[in-house]
């Protein structure tokens, strides 16, 4: 079974990290519904009793290998935009990123394409609000110095790039460098550059 | 335009939709069966399978999709008389942000069954940025005959891309505050317009 897990197969992992991997690797097979800390013992080769003794439930195990995922992904996304040359580029590779990033996740797709119901809690209403206030916190460093609020940008980018990734119709293909890089400078950069290029037609009290 | 499905008269669906929101907003979804939507309706438990011969699911499924056309004619009727394209989608973002706080309905069930709710919603998805973009797409090309808009930007792509990031900002406002209209404006006039209207043409400041 195919899994992409990044996770460093050091000599000796601790069993926090192989719970985590094994977590992930059950999750891309079989989902959530019917992850069991018995198929994640299996997997990472030890007792329950050894994964008990590191997260107290399943749900602590899950909340672990979400954590760790989000981190893996985090640190491919900055990486992308660590290179950047400037504002539409670090966009556009951010985007690129993330989708490559969570396409990239097997327990992921497993949940979006099989146990939906589960999945879209935390990306809708409340839960969605707070996904995007934790993207925009993670994010913002990137854009520190090229824009004028940098998490308020993240924040944008995050949620241009969940809509690439999620939308109906989306705009253009996500996996499409071109095609991402001209909708980014054609309608986000343009929303989200320095302070100097947002109108004073802004100020309410010109409004029309 | 944005049609709504309720057609004076003919649709016996209509009744049967109307007693379904009535009983889902008052005990759920779980907790619906089909002789509360038939006795709310008035009608028999017969009459009530005959329209939706698949029970539940296809009458909670059909609601929520009627609801959500609802939501979209009320909010088409809420900015007709905006001024521009850009006082369309504020309006719009407003009447959206404020519709979804105060609809008790929505809220009862976002807080007890999300996950029914949202699978409905989702297979609404793409009727509701259809419309939303049928809607939008004249007065965008309107505002570009008025040369208030980038020239040679692809006008139904730009409808896309305003009606996509509008729907995400109704639901999941993240950190705007809807109820501010500065910071509605800005939002619009900058995130979300910011690529497509000619910045002179505001001639303001």
């Amino acid at each position: 079974m195919a899994v992409t897990l990044d996770v460093d197969p050091t000599p000796a992992p601790d069993v926090a990290a192989r719970a985590v991997a094994a977590t992930l690797a059950c999750i891309a097979r079989t989902g959530l519904a019917k992850l069991t800390v018995d198929d994640v013992a299996r997997e990472a080769g030890t007792s329950r009793a050894t994964i008990y003794r590191a997260f107290p439930s399943k749900q602590a195990l899950v909340a672990a290998a979400v954590a760790a995922e989000a981190d893996r992904i985090g640190a491919e996304i900055a990486e992308a935009g660590a290179e950047a040359v400037d504002l539409d580029d670090l966009v556009a590779r951010v985007v690129l990123a993330g989708t490559r990033a969570l396409t990239g996740c097997a327990a992921l797709r497993f949940v979006a394409e099989h146990e939906a119901d589960l999945l879209y809690p935390h990306l809708e209403f409340a839960g969605g609000d707070r996904l995007y206030a934790a993207l925009g916190r993670r994010f913002a460093p990137l854009f520190t110095g090229r824009c004028a609020d940098s998490q308020r940008t993240a924040e944008w980018v995050a949620r241009f790039a969940r809509s690439l990734n999620m939308a109906p119709v989306p705009l253009v293909d996500p996996t499409d460098a071109d095609a991402v890089r001209r909708v980014v400078v054609t309608y986000v950069t343009p929303g989200i550059a320095v302070p100097g290029s947002v109108p004073a037609s802004l100020r309410p009290e010109e409004a029309r | 335009m944005i049609v709504a499905r309720a057609e004076p008269g003919g649709d016996p669906r209509e009744p049967v939709l109307e007693a379904a929101f009535v009983c889902v907003a008052r005990f759920g979804f779980a907790k619906t069966t089909m002789e509360d939507v038939a006795r709310e309706a008035g009608l028999s438990r017969a009459t009530v399978y005959r329209v939706f011969p698949g029970g539940r699911d296809e009458l909670f499924s059909a609601m929520v999709a009627w609801e959500m056309a609802r939501f979209f004619v009320r909010m088409a009727i809420a900015v007709r008389d905006a001024a521009d394209f850009p006082a369309v989608v504020e309006g719009a973002l407003v009447f959206a942000h404020r519709e979804i706080r105060e609809h008790a309905a929505l809220q009862k069930v976002l807080a007890t069954e999300p996950e029914r709710l949202l699978r409905f919603m989702r297979l609404e998805q793409d009727r509701i940025l259809d419309a939303v973009v049928a809607y939008l797409r004249p007065m965008l090309g309107a505002e570009a005959a008025g040369g208030r808009v980038v020239p040679g930007l692809d006008l139904d792509e730009a409808t896309r891309y305003v009606a996509t990031m509008g729907l995400s900002l109704m639901a999941t406002p993240g950190r705007f505050d809807l109820e501010d209209p500065a910071v509605v404006r800005t939002l619009v006039r900058r995130e979300i317009l910011g690529g497509i209207l000619a910045e002179p043409a505001l001639d303001l400041g």
